[in-house]
C-alpha cells in the first residue's frame, strides 16, 4: 500500500493518467517515477533501504517538515518526495509524507494538483481513516478550485458513510452545503446547512447566518429587462431605470445630437449626409436599447453576485484551511490536520 | 546616644530598602528589555507562516491571493522580497480559462471590411493617440469577435460596448485583469449574449457532478501499483 503512495506522490504534478474521479487531462509523464516503476516492476518486493538511505531519508523527512513549517511548500514537497523515493514508499512515515505533499499543495494554493494528489492517496489507501482524510482534503481542494462538481461527491461520500468519524462527517456536511451553494443549488444547500444547525456542531452559528442569508436571496432587488428595453425607446431613460446615470446622460446627449443632425439634414435636403447620419443614429439607438436590456440582465446577475460574496465573506472563512500552526503537536500531513 | 543609634538604624534601614527597590526596578527593567529582545527575535526568526494570515478569499478570486510563485509562501515575510505588489481587483467572475486568449481576432472575418476597419483602427489611430479602450478584449477586438459570432447583432453589441464605463452595472465593477501592458476591465462578448441564461445566474457555470468510484481498501497489491488506477476493474 505504501509503495502506492510513491506513485500517488508523483500524481501531484506529473501523473501519467489521473484517477477515474478526476477529469483533469493527463500531463507529461514523470521521468524519475517511471524509472522507479520499471525497476520495481522487475522485483515484486522492494528491498529495504540501505542504512545510508535510511539515514538520508530521515534527514529528508525532517528537513521537509522544517521547510513546510516555514511555508516553503514546494521545496518541502521535493524533500517529501525524496523521502518516499529513498524508503521506497515503505515504513511508518510514508503515508504521512504523501499526505504532507497534498497539504503543501493545498496551502500553496495549487488546488488542482492537491486534489489529484489526495485523490491518488484515497484510491490507494489501505486504511479507512487515511482514505477519509484524503477524500476530505481533495474535496476541500476542489471546492477552493471552484469545482463543486468534483467537491460534492467527495463530501457526500463522507456524509453518507456510516464509518466516518462524527467530526469528519460534520465538517464534510458543512463543506457539502457550501458546494451546493457555489453551484447555485440553494435548496440542497439549505438542507445541509439546516443539518449543520441541527447537529449543533462547530459551524452551527455560521450555518444559521447562511440560512438567514438564503432567506434574503428571494428578496434581492431585480430589474425587468423588458421594462428597461421599453424605457430605452426614449434614449437614456432605460439606463436611468437601471441607475446608470452616466450612460443615460451620454446616450441621451449622443442620440439627441445625431437625431437633431439627421433631421436637419433631411429638412435641408442633404440626402447623402442625412442617410449616413440616420444609419449611424439607428446603430446608436439600437445599441442603447440593447444596452438597456443587457444592463438589466447584468444588474440582476450582479445583485446575486454581491449577495453571494457577502455570504461568503461573512460565513465562509472556514472553507479555507486553518492557519498553519493552528493544530499543535501535529506534523505536516498528519491526518488530524485535514479535519480540524 | 540611644536616639542617635535609633536614628542611624532607621537611616541605614531606609537606605537598604531603597537600594533593594532600585535593584528590583533595575531587575524589572532588565527583564522587560530581555523580554522585548526575545519578542523581537521571535518575530525576526519566526517561520514565514506563508499563507496562514490571508484574508478571506471569496470563491473564485483566482489569481488575486495566489502568489506569483508559491515557492516561498508569503513574499512579504521573505527578506529582500519586500511587500507584494497591490493585487489587482480580480473578480470571482473571471475564470482563468477565459483569459487564455481574450483578445483573439474573430474567426471568419478575414475578408470583412469590418475587420479591416478594426485593424486600421488598431494600427493607425491607436498608434497615434495611444490606447483609449480600458476593456479587455479591446473595443476593436470586441467588435471583430462580436461580428464574427453574431453578424449584424455584433455591431449593435459593439455600439453598446463603446458607451460602457468600467462598471458591470450600478451594483458592481467589472473585474480588473492585466492586458497589453495596462490594467483593463474584463468584459467579453460572452457577457453580451443575453440568451445564454446560465451566464447570468450569478453563480458558477453549471457542471454535471463527476461520480467518484473508489476501489475497496487494499485493492491494489504491489503488482497493481504500476498500472493506472483507472484501468483497474471496479467492483
Amino acid at each position: 500500500m505504501s509503495l502506492a503512495l510513491v506513485v500517488a506522490a508523483a500524481i501531484a504534478t506529473q501523473a501519467p493518467a489521473p484517477p477515474a474521479a478526476t477529469p483533469a487531462p493527463p500531463e507529461a509523464a514523470p521521468a524519475a517515477p517511471a524509472e522507479e516503476a520499471e525497476g520495481a516492476d522487475a522485483e515484486a518486493t522492494p528491498a529495504p533501504p540501505s542504512a545510508d538511505d535510511a539515514a538520508l531519508a530521515t534527514h529528508s523527512l525532517h528537513y521537509g517538515d522544517h521547510l513546510f513549517l516555514d511555508g516553503d511548500w514546494y521545496r518541502s514537497i521535493s524533500e517529501y518526495r525524496r523521502f518516499l523515493f529513498l524508503v521506497k514508499g515503505t515504513g511508518p512515515d510514508a503515508e504521512r509524507a504523501a499526505m504532507a505533499i497534498g497539504e503543501a499543495l493545498l496551502r500553496g494554493e495549487q488546488w488542482d494538483a492537491a486534489g489529484r494528489q489526495l485523490d491518488g492517496i484515497a484510491q490507494r489507501a489501505g486504511q479507512l481513516e487515511l482514505r477519509h482524510q484524503a477524500l476530505f482534503g481533495a474535496g476541500r481542494a476542489y471546492l477552493l478550485d471552484q469545482r463543486p462538481e468534483l467537491a460534492k461527491p467527495r463530501f457526500r461520500l463522507l456524509v453518507e458513510d456510516g464509518d466516518a468519524s462524527p467530526k469528519l462527517k460534520s465538517e464534510a456536511t458543512w463543506l457539502l452545503a457550501w458546494g451546493h451553494f457555489d453551484a447555485g443549488e440553494l435548496d440542497e444547500a439549505r438542507v445541509y446547512f439546516q443539518a449543520v444547525v441541527d447537529a449543533k456542531g462547530k459551524h452551527a452559528d455560521e450555518a444559521k447566518g447562511v440560512l438567514a442569508a438564503l432567506d434574503g436571496y428571494s428578496k434581492l432587488e431585480s430589474k425587468d429587462p423588458l421594462l428597461a428595453g421599453a424605457l430605452a425607446l426614449i434614449p437614456g431613460l432605460g439606463h436611468v431605470y437601471l441607475g446608470q446615470w452616466g450612460i443615460a446622460l451620454t446616450s441621451a446627449t449622443w442620440n439627441g445630437m445625431f437625431i437633431f443632425a439627421a433631421v436637419s439634414a433631411w429638412l435641408a435636403g442633404d440626402w447623402g449626409i442625412a442617410t449616413v447620419l440616420t444609419l449611424v443614429e439607428l446603430g446608436w439607438y439600437a445599441g442603447g436599447v440593447f444596452g438597456a436590456v443587457a444592463g438589466a440582465y447584468r444588474h440582476n446577475r450582479d445583485a446575486v453576485r454581491n449577495w453571494r460574496d457577502e455570504a461568503l465573506a461573512s460565513f465562509g472563512a472556514s472553507r479555507e484551511l486553518p492557519s498553519l500552526h493552528e493544530v499543535s503537536n501535529a506534523l505536516p500531513g498528519a491526518v488530524v490536520r485535514f479535519a480540524f | 546616644m540611644t536616639r542617635v543609634l535609633v536614628l542611624a538604624l532607621v537611616v541605614v534601614t531606609a537606605a537598604a530598602g531603597g537600594a533593594r527597590a532600585d535593584e528590583e526596578t533595575s531587575h524589572a527593567r532588565l527583564r522587560k528589555e530581555r523580554e522585548a529582545a526575545h519578542e523581537r527575535a521571535s518575530k525576526a526568526f519566526a517561520p514565514f507562516d506563508g499563507g496562514a494570515k490571508r484574508d478571506v478569499v471569496r470563491q473564485g478570486q483566482k489569481g488575486k491571493k495566489r502568489a506569483a510563485h508559491p515557492m516561498v509562501g508569503d513574499a512579504a515575510k521573505v527578506p529582500g522580497e519586500g511587500p507584494p505588489p497591490p493585487p489587482l481587483r480580480v473578480s470571482p467572475d473571471v475564470p482563468e480559462s477565459a483569459l487564455l486568449a481574450p483578445n483573439t481576432v474573430g474567426v471568419g472575418l478575414s475578408s470583412s471590411p469590418l475587420l479591416l476597419a478594426s485593424l486600421g483602427y488598431q494600427h493607425i489611430f491607436t498608434k497615434l493617440d495611444g490606447p483609449r479602450c480600458a476593456h479587455l478584449p479591446t473595443c476593436s477586438r470586441f467588435g471583430a469577435q462580436a461580428v464574427a459570432r453574431h453578424g449584424a447583432l455584433g455591431i449593435v453589441m459593439t455600439l453598446d460596448r463603446l458607451i460602457q464605463p468600467n462598471d458591470s452595472s450600478a451594483l458592481r465593477h467589472l473585474p480588473e485583469v492585466e492586458g497589453y501592458g495596462m490594467v483593463r476591465v474584463f468584459d467579453p462578448v460572452d457577457d453580451y449574449e443575453l440568451w445564454r441564461s446560465e451566464r447570468f445566474t450569478g453563480f458558477l457555470l453549471p457542471a454535471a457532478e463527476v461520480p467518484l468510484v473508489l476501489p475497496p481498501l487494499r485493492a491494489h497489491s504491489l503488482a497493481s501499483l504500476f498500472t493506472s488506477v483507472a484501468e483497474q476493474p471496479t467492483p
